[in-house]
């Protein structure tokens, strides 16, 4: 098999107005494990999806295995068009991923506050099967995707810069 | 750290299914080509370093997600 065949990507298309993300899929309180744990955070194993209306449509992951650790994602349809993960073959095995409408793709937020900056890490998203409730980080390559793609800053005169770290 | 010296075209080999061979040196640059079984993760490591810090940064978010919430819902992929 060529490599390109190995290969399975994902495109999530951008969804009309009204329609329901693939998040969506996922609901509130349903525990997902994550068997590699996260990139360079291999014991962030086992987390549970918090969403709320009152958040939405932010939603947390809780680590059951770091009760201090929370992360907050979000649909990357909401931050870029046509957002496109390139998923290798062991990782679909990783999570039993058959076929590409039961992956639900998330990306990590970072929110600094006074003022309000935030960020998303569109380089390293989760993917998670919604049928087996098994996730992943990829590390994408080849992409122009920032790890810090501004989505919202308070700050006017920084408004353009990505990497405003 | 085990320090080995290689030629172009010459290989290692980690534990029989993974050979890293010296395909081109030209200059500070080498080029590597990578034979290993498919559920092995081969990544570079700067590219691995900016996604494990990321993740810690994210860890480490302050969240007050109700006054975030509203801006981000208002926002379009208008990008």
């Amino acid at each position: 098999m060529s490599e390109e065949l190995s290969r399975q990507t994902i495109v999530d298309a951008a969804f009309p107005e009204g329609a329901a993300a693939p998040a969506g899929t996922l609901e509130d309180g349903v525990e997902v494990l994550f068997p590699a744990g996260l990139v360079g955070c291999a014991s962030w194993n086992r987390f549970v999806l918090r969403s709320t209306d009152e958040q939405a449509p932010i939603q947390t992951l809780e680590c059951l295995d770091d009760s201090n650790v929370s992360l907050f994602i979000l649909d990357p349809n909401i931050v870029v068009e046509d957002y496109i993960v390139e998923m290798p073959e062991s990782d679909q095995q990783a999570i039993e991923l058959e076929s590409a409408s039961d992956a639900s793709v998330f990306v990590i937020l970072v929110l600094r506050h006074d003022p309000l900056v935030v960020t998303a890490n569109l380089l390293g998203p989760l993917v998670i099967n919604s049928r087996t409730k098994l996730g992943c980080q990829l590390v994408l390559e080849n992409t122009e995707y920032s790890v810090r793609h501004l989505v919202y800053s308070e700050t006017p005169e920084e408004g353009g810069k990505e990497d405003a770290a | 750290m085990l320090i080995l010296t290689r030629r172009v075209d010459e290989s290692i080999v980690i534990s029989d299914d993974i050979i890293i061979t010296v395909l081109d040196i030209s200059g500070e640059r080498v080029k590597l080509g990578i034979v290993a079984p498919r559920e092995i993760t081969i990544l570079r490591q700067e590219l691995r370093e900016q996604i494990r810090a990321a993740n810690i940064e994210a860890a480490e978010t302050v969240p007050e997600l109700e006054k975030v919430a509203p801006k981000i819902k208002g926002l379009t992929t208008s990008d």
